[in-house]
């Protein structure tokens, strides 16, 4: 099946996307394909580095602070989370991130460090700014979800 | 120095490249070629680009 933009609502574009894409994001992305190829790249790294179930919860937590419809629609049928000491402050971490990360204390830095080491807070760092930055993209855009 | 719970990096070398000893070099690596791709995009000035990320370093309070 063929993709139909959705770009703003709208039934049409005036991008010159490829109708034939899978999603709206690889199809408006997809113009400029190299980049967009580094990028898909730069986000798999960053996810590979960290716990994906973890890297799914800030992921979550930041569609709904963005209110990112593309995101938010992967998760439509998640059940409520039950969150760990780990989930619970890397929340709280995220939820400072988002608003103004030169605000992020020492003490929500330790709170990670005790649960995932220096090494694992600097990996989760990357992968949340990487997530973060392709969320924004995707609210800024109005990216439709990906067809299931 | 950092909010990490690491010592302060040697006399000379920049925060970043001494995270590095910290990190997964993949993500670094990939974020380097993400960062050279999107310099490439067809209307991206340089000049202007600088402006934002200078701007945006202001606002984040970022002094790298």
């Amino acid at each position: 099946m063929s993709f139909q933009p959705d770009i703003l609502g709208a039934a049409m574009t005036w991008l010159p996307v490829d109708t034939d894409a899978p999603s709206e994001r690889d199809a408006v992305l997809g113009l400029h394909p190299t980049a967009y190829a580094r990028h898909r790249e730069f986000l798999d790294a960053t996810a590979a580095a960290t716990d994906p179930e973890l890297l799914e919860l800030c992921k979550l937590r930041m569609a709904q602070h963005f209110g990112c419809r593309e995101e938010l629609a992967r998760h439509s049928e998640d059940g409520p989370p039950s969150l760990t000491a780990l989930h619970a402050a890397a929340l709280d971490f995220v939820d400072q991130f988002v608003l103004d990360p030169s605000l992020v204390s020492r003490e929500q830095v330790a709170a990670l460090e005790g649960e995932l080491g220096t090494k694992g807070v600097i990996h989760l760092t990357m992968a949340v700014a990487a997530h973060e930055a392709s969320l924004r993209l995707s609210t800024v855009l109005d990216l439709a979800p990906a067809e299931a | 120095m950092s909010r990490l719970a690491i010592p302060d990096p040697p006399p000379g070398l920049g925060l970043s490249a001494y995270l590095r000893d910290y990190t997964d070099p993949a993500p670094a690596d990939a974020f380097s070629e993400f960062s050279k791709a999107a310099l490439r995009i067809d209307g991206v000035e340089r000049e202007t680009l600088e402006l934002i990320r200078i701007r945006n370093a202001v606002v984040q309070s970022c002094h790298l």
